[in-house]
């Protein structure tokens, strides 16, 4: 080849001359001068001519670094060198980290061939072999066909260390998708495979921290392999400085396009890190681009882009030009060659990405590490709705904000009850704390954590189920809250491991219950407290303790769904077993005769109630120390029961006792001390009139809630819907709407949209509009009301039979009569139903029913309806129950309006408060 | 040292042998260099060819005993020097099977060891003996010996303008040589 051009000295001579002043002149000048210069000969013509072809095509003649060939050339490692029992047979390449070898085993017994990498000299090589001897069993745990196995590791000619890993035959990722034209739903499958790979580590607990495309290869067959796994993390920063960003000089010595922010600011890293960097190799595959625009490699310069910069989307990025000269990354080809090398056009590619896909590569790439994808699968699970068409998590913005929303929807309810609440509580005490926003407020949530904290350790069931949940290996949730739904999705988890273990899937299957029914979902609280009692049962026989506090929980649950006659039975069951292991007097029996005392109220044995809550009162007082806040919560109970009795004086002093204990044992500003007070000021209207000081005391009552829980607590807000109302009865209406609405949201934030204690305020509110003469108001907020029950008790729930009430109120004030009947009739039937005629709430509509035929001029039907009420009311309930004098109350309007004024003063003075 | 200096002068004479034994001595010299620089150094990135070649040069040089027209032609062995060493390289690893895939592995952050092909150095060294004398100089100065064109032009006593025209001539005719009319692509 290269004799064939051999020509003479003089006539190369010739031809250079002229060469050098042709390639002078522009192509057209060009020919006209070689014709003058060469005149007549053709051979001189011809020679020029094709040295100045040769010139215009000599783009790829020696642009290569001949001399660092030449170095590396020279330092190469030899054929055959043995690195420890292996051959070397060819280098592979070479690195930031060593060198990379094709080697074969070479003791004898078989000829594996493996990469060994060569890792460069360094006066530590010991201490590194004895790191890799401790991770090696972790690194070759590692058995997955897209991870490319750690084999061997030791250290050669006494100080070059070196690691053997499974020898791989691909190209990075990128490469072989560009070259074989993948389009875009082929290189999303490829990519899931490198998902999959990259979480079975991360369930090993092993970070790769270096993910690039140089460690995704694909092999011929389309085999994705994942290279150098945990050897990142295998070789310290300061021995091989591939992870130290900083070379001597201040510039990356590794390439940072695929480093996460809290790599690149040097902080310690999580399998999120991950996530990010395959997040950036996704963008690639996408779209032939890097996410930043590295202009320099200083540090100040990547730090800034990788943790400041917000990236093009990938649907922008590829109808963008190719960056210019001063990017350090090698993008530079152009819209057009990187649809192409996608299988479609430039507008078509752009759709395709622009949506789903762009949201979730965006979300792998967030800055903040809790608002990517928790993990390799959960990106891959998105990508996969995404080939199958299903709505895409990514778009439901953040995963924070996500986890936020959780937070307030499925926040633990805080009940007035001890040592449930309290354990249960942990969860609101966290999430209060994470709501609070001054300092103040957050020293408020962190001493009622505190307190919540000390009922924890307390309870032995909860505790251990806490314990057991609060694993600190495995953190629960990005947002650094444990919110209830955590807790049962551990404890779910938790289940299975227990299979063999019946007493404590009893004891994990009864703490699960509880949480179901603080979120009001009661329908799961029972069936796992069906299996817990089930279980211990089995285990333990009918007359268990154990199974005692489990029929304890459950009858409770019962009781929040409205099934109260086997509440009742069940609670009487548990009451049993107490009694006879424990004995009469026991404060645990205690607590199951506070337990069917409350039954027996929505069971309209009002005596009875007052019976059993006495003898509780009793017992605690005997057993417990005075100042036992269990005491206070019995002392509480009992005034309850008193007040409906109409025994309004002991009903004061028994609540102002159980005040004075709970505001020494939690400090003047203790919460259930002030709720006691709102029940006082209640009290205080209700038998003396005495709006204004009721006001008062809710008034101090309510600075004192907020003082000990914050703004934002529910038990706050729900005493600010109290005051509210109050305020609304009393014409204050402005501040009245203000607080209730407040009260409203924090409930509604807290709660979400599904729980109960959600309606009642909604309830509440409307009640103040309505009050206030806001009619439209009140119906609209009562509606959301009734389809919160709806949703959350069924319309067949005796606590719905009471919205619907409020909502015959309203539809009776809006003059809307005839739907306010159908709606009382609804109620009435429910509460027949559930509570039997005899209940006092059923008189209740009953009469108000007979209002409504009254409003719409039935006096037939109202007279004989009054009488019902007035009859199923006065067998069961004293005269004085102020339910039953507000019925008297509206007879006398109701003869009032028909003119009989003496019979309208008769029942006027028995409405009379005594 | 008088024995560099002998046979520098030996050399310039046309001495072949004197000129061979110069650069099989750069040779062994810029080897054990490299050498020890990748042992010092912890990334191959940071090793620079042209610090190693003015090291070995320096070597032989010891330190300036040699008077500018030494020095000036020893810099020029020296890329001579580099040169048989990526040649040699070239031929072993031509004898080597690659298959096409297996050109295609890449590792990304790695280089692969040699980005140039062993045949087409091959060719190339065949060809660059078939130029004139200053031209092949300065191919392999700036080529092989990674020399800058100021470097270049103090070496060989030129200017630099002459040096880049140079350049561009022996590009064109390597180019004849090596495509023979038939270029790639």
């Amino acid at each position: 080849m290269t004799g064939r051009h051999r020509i003479d000295r003089a006539l190369r001579h010739k031809v250079e001359a002229i060469f050098d002043e042709a390639i002078e002149l522009a192509r057209p000048e060009r020919e006209r001068f070689l014709v003058v210069r060469c005149g007549a000969d053709h051979r001189l013509r011809g020679e020029v001519h094709a040295l100045v072809a040769a010139h215009e095509r000599t783009a790829g003649i020696l642009e290569g670094n001949g001399a660092a060939a030449a170095l590396r050339a020279l330092t190469e490692v030899n054929r055959d060198r043995r690195i420890g029992v292996y051959r070397v047979l060819r280098e592979i390449g070479r690195g930031g980290m060593g060198i990379v070898f094709l080697a074969e085993r070479d003791d004898g017994q078989y000829h594996q061939r493996v990469a060994v990498k060569l890792l460069h000299a360094n006066p530590d090589a010991e201490e590194l072999h004895q790191r890799f001897l401790a991770e090696r069993q972790i690194l070759a745990s590692l058995k997955h066909p897209s991870i490319a196995q750690l084999l061997d590791g030791g250290v050669a000619d006494g100080h070059l260390p070196f690691l053997v890993m499974e020898y791989v035959d691909g190209a990075p990722i990128t490469t072989h998708c560009d070259h074989h034209r993948l389009d875009v739903a082929s290189r999303l499958r490829l990519f899931r495979d490198v998902c999959a790979a990259v979480h079975y580590a991360h369930r090993n607990l092993i970070i790769h921290r270096d993910l690039k495309p140089g460690n995704i290869l694909v092999s011929r067959e389309g085999e994705v392999k994942l290279l150098d796994f945990g050897v990142a993390k295998l070789l310290d920063p300061a021995i091989a400085p591939t992870i130290q960003p900083l070379t001597r000089t201040g510039v990356w010595a590794m390439t940072p396009e695929y480093a996460s922010p809290e790599q690149v600011r040097s902080e310690p890293l999580t399998t999120t890190s991950d996530v990010y960097a395959l997040g950036v190799v996704l963008y690639e595959l996408l779209t032939g681009r890097l996410p930043y625009n590295l202009t320099s490699r200083s540090h100040h310069a990547v730090v800034d882009a990788v943790c400041s910069q917000q990236p093009d989307r990938p649907s922008v990025v590829v109808t963008r030009p190719a960056p210019g000269a001063g990017a350090a990354t090698a993008d530079s080809t152009a819209p057009e060659d990187i649809a192409r090398s996608r299988g479609v056009a430039v507008e078509r590619l752009r759709d395709l990405l622009s949506g789903d896909l762009d949201a979730i590569v965006m979300m792998a790439l967030r800055k903040e590490p809790a608002e990517r994808y928790g993990s390799a699968e959960l990106l891959w699970q998105d990508l996969q709705r995404y080939s199958d068409g299903l709505p895409v998590l990514a778009h439901r913005g953040s995963r924070l904000y996500r986890a936020r929303r959780f937070l307030r929807r499925h926040r633990v309810e805080s009940t007035a009850a001890a040592v449930v609440a309290a354990s249960l509580a942990i969860g609101t005490a966290i999430a209060v704390r994470q709501a609070a926003v001054t300092a103040v407020e957050r020293d408020r949530a962190e001493r009622a954590r505190a307190e919540a904290e000390q009922a924890l350790r307390q309870s032995e069931g909860v505790t251990s189920f806490l314990v057991g949940l609060y694993d600190a290996d495995a953190p629960v949730s990005g947002g650094g809250a444990v919110t209830a739904e955590d807790l049962l999705r551990r404890g779910a988890g938790q289940l299975e491991a227990l299979r063999g273990q019946p007493l404590e899937q009893a004891r994990m299957l009864e703490a699960m219950g509880r949480v179901h029914t603080s979120m009001a979902r009661y329908a799961e609280a029972r069936a796992k407290l069906e299996r817990s009692l089930a279980l211990r049962v089995a285990q333990l026989g009918h007359d268990h303790s154990e199974v005692a506090r489990t029929l304890y929980y459950l009858s409770d649950v019962l009781r929040r769904m409205g099934e109260y006659a086997r509440a009742d039975s069940v609670s009487r069951q548990a009451l049993a077993i107490r009694t006879a292991r424990l004995g009469p007097r026991h404060p645990a029996t205690a607590e199951l005769l506070a337990q069917r005392a409350a039954l027996a109220v929505y069971l309209s044995d009002l005596t009875l109630a007052e019976a059993l809550s006495r003898r509780a009162l009793e017992i605690r007082r005997a057993s417990l120390d005075p100042g036992d806040p269990a005491i206070g919560a019995s002392l509480a109970q009992h005034a309850g029961h008193l007040q409906r009795l109409g025994k309004d004086a002991d009903a004061d002093r028994e609540l102002r006792e159980a005040i004075t204990i709970h505001q020494e044992a939690g400090g003047p500003e203790s919460p259930d001390a002030a709720m006691l007070e709102f029940r006082l000021a209640n009290s205080v209207v209700d038998v003396r009139g005495d709006t204004a000081q009721a006001e008062a005391m809710m008034r101090s009552a309510l600075a004192r809630m907020r003082g000990a829980l914050g703004e934002q607590h529910p038990r706050t807000a729900w005493a600010m819907s109290e005051l509210a109302s109050l305020l609304s009865r009393r014409g204050k209406h402005g501040e009245a709407e203000r607080l209730a609405r407040t009260s409203f949201e924090i409930h509604r934030r807290t709660f979400g949209a599904r729980h109960v204690r959600v309606a009642e305020l909604a309830r509440n509110l409307a009640m103040v509009h309505l009050r206030a003469g806001r009619l439209a108001d009140a119906e609209r907020v009562h509606r959301e009301a009734l389809r919160i029950w709806e949703r959350t008790l069924g319309s067949t729930h005796s606590e719905y039979a009471g919205a619907l009430g409020t909502w015959a109120d309203i539809l009776t004030r809006l003059e809307r009569y005839d739907e306010a009947i159908v709606a009382r009739k609804r109620a009435i039937d429910i509460r027949r139903r559930v509570l039997g005629p005899g209940s006092t709430v059923y008189g209740i509509d009953v009469a108000r029913l007979a209002g409504e035929y009254a409003h719409k001029g039935d006096y037939v039907v109202a007279d004989s309806l009054f009488r019902i009420a007035l009859a199923s009311q006065s067998r069961y309930v004293p005269d004085r129950h102020p339910d039953v004098r507000w019925m008297y109350g509206l007879m006398a309007e109701r003869y009032r309006l028909a003119g009989k004024r003496a019979e309208a003063e008769q029942f006027a003075r028995l409405a009379q408060p005594r | 040292m008088d024995e560099v200096a002998r046979l520098l002068e030996a050399a310039r004479g046309g001495d072949r042998d004197a000129l061979n034994r110069l650069v099989s001595l750069f040779y062994d010299d810029l080897r054990e260099l490299a050498r020890r620089q990748l042992r010092r150094e912890i990334g191959a990135r940071t090793m620079h060819p042209t610090s190693l070649v003015h090291e070995a040069y320096m070597k032989l040089a010891r330190g300036g005993a040699l008077n500018a027209e030494n020095r000036v032609h020893l810099l020029a062995i020296a890329a001579r020097a580099m040169r048989q060493v990526l040649i040699d390289d070239a031929r072993r690893r031509s004898s080597v099977k690659r298959s096409a895939a297996w050109k295609r592995a890449v590792l990304d952050e790695l280089d692969t060891a040699s980005e140039l092909d062993a045949d087409e150095l091959l060719a190339l060294d065949g060809a660059l003996d078939e130029l004139e004398p200053r031209q092949r100089q300065v191919v392999q100065c700036r080529f092989f010996g990674g020399l800058e064109e100021q470097e270049i032009a103090t070496a060989l006593g030129v200017t630099v303008r002459t040096v880049r025209r140079d350049w561009v001539k022996a590009r064109a005719w390597l180019y004849r040589s090596l495509y023979d009319g038939s270029p790639p692509d």
